[in-house]
């Protein structure tokens, strides 16, 4: 069963992709854009290893398994993106930002709290640490998400324009980090059905908010 | 008899290091990408064999999980030289990067080779060429394609290496798992699927300077 959830992923993943492919690739587009195509091209190889892992091994391996690398690569692009691209355009250095950096820094806070429950429940063995690991990635991005979302537009509306994917890329996060907290298959099959949600409409939703850009 | 990896990497690369005195810089190049392509399969099946032992020889978690990992750590190592220390151009970049993947596997098959060699056909030479011998090529082109990109742009520079690194072991990893299991010809397919639309893509428009 939980093969299917996998391959529901992979090819919702699969569907960004292709999506995302055709409308940034054929022509000259941001790379900001073309670094957020390949972190849904990455979280869709990662899913497809693990497909094929219930496939040919019955199960996951206990503990790390290439499919996670999938995880953390897709969230590093997202990260790569606005850290390198995007945060230098919105965010100065000055001041006036101050009070934005801190609130952003609830989000990596909640996740090193998620990850500190997990710890404190399972204990540190080869189930938790690479799930830690991952969630180092998360973090990293998060805050960058949340930040982007609630920062003061200074940019000619640059920033206001994407926050409704920034706000999926939050949502997204939750939601892989979810995927460990949760028990039994109903809560594993709701957690499926809106990372499937999220990972088809994240290119669209950056499309049309980039559309703006140039209007 | 000595260690046959050894006497297979002195028969191989030795001959091809011998040409490189008589060859144009550009051409130079390439032939010392392959060089060290096949030194780091050299280093790469050492360190692979105390992983294996690591793992109990457990050949199977150890091929799926581990090994592409150390493999495309290695094989990255030298093109991350080049881009740093050397050019990030892309034009020369990607083909070096290629030469060091098919290095590599050049190799890896001489190797599996000799120690099998009772039971190899012409169509495992096919299996392993177009499987095996694209995939360690395609892996390095996709991160020395990136590289290329992010070079310049320190803030990408780190986060955006890794994310490639990652991408290049899922791909691999994938491979190495499709021809272990029942669907080996899907594994086969994957490589070749793989380089015909990039192959397409260059030949159309060119690989373009940064």
């Amino acid at each position: 069963m939980y093969m299917y959830l996998s391959l529901a992923l992979t090819l919702a993943a699969g569907i960004g992709f292709v999506y995302g492919l055709v409308r940034f690739f054929r022509d000259e587009s941001a790379l900001y854009v073309r670094m957020i195509v390949f972190g849904v091209g990455c979280a869709m190889f990662g899913r497809l290893f693990a497909t094929l892992l219930y496939l040919v091994n019955g199960d996951l391996f206990p503990g790390f398994n290439v499919g996670m690398l999938g995880i953390i690569g897709s969230f590093l692009f997202f990260f790569s993106a606005n850290y390198g691209q995007m945060d230098s355009i919105v965010d100065d250095g000055s001041p006036r930002f101050r009070k934005t950096r801190l609130i952003a820094l609830i989000a990596p806070l909640i996740v090193a709290a998620l990850c500190a429950v997990i710890f404190v429940l399972y204990g540190f063995n080869e189930a938790t640490i690479p799930f830690g690991i991952e969630a180092l990635f998360l973090a990293l991005a998060s805050y960058f998400h949340l930040k982007h979302l609630i920062i003061e537009d200074v940019s000619f509306g640059l920033i206001k324009s994407i926050r409704s994917y920034n706000l999926l890329a939050l949502v997204y996060a939750a939601l892989c980090l979810s995927e460990v907290l949760v028990n039994g298959f109903v809560p594993a099959l709701i957690v499926t059905v809106l990372e499937c949600a999220v990972l088809i409409a994240f290119i669209p939703v950056l499309e049309r908010g980039m559309k703006k850009w140039t209007t | 008899m000595d260690n046959l990896t050894y006497i297979d990497f002195i028969c191989v690369a030795v001959s091809l290091a011998l040409m490189l005195p008589l060859m144009e810089k550009k051409l130079r190049h390439l032939v010392v990408f392959m060089i060290v392509g096949i030194s780091s399969c050299l280093f790469v099946s050492e360190l692979n064999n105390i992983f294996l032992e690591m793992f109990h020889n457990e050949m199977f978690y150890v091929t799926t999980t581990i090994t592409p990992v150390t493999e495309e750590i290695i094989k990255m190592i030298p093109i991350l030289y080049y881009a740093i220390v050397i050019s990030d151009d892309r034009r020369a970049l990607i083909p070096n990067a290629f030469a060091v993947g098919v290095g590599f596997a050049l190799l890896e098959n001489v190797v599996i080779l000799t120690q099998n060699v009772e039971n190899v056909t012409i169509f495992w030479a096919l299996v392993r060429v177009f499987g095996s011998g694209l995939v360690h090529g395609i892996c390095t082109v996709m991160v020395g394609w990136g590289i290329s990109y992010i070079k310049k742009r320190r803030k990408f520079f780190y986060c955006g290496t890794f994310a490639l690194l990652s991408a290049a072991i899922i791909y691999h990893a994938t491979y190495n798992l499709l021809v272990q299991s029942d669907y080996q010809y899907i594994g086969v397919l994957l490589p070749i699927v793989t380089y015909i639309p990039i192959i397409l893509l260059l030949r159309k428009k060119g690989i373009k300077a940064n």
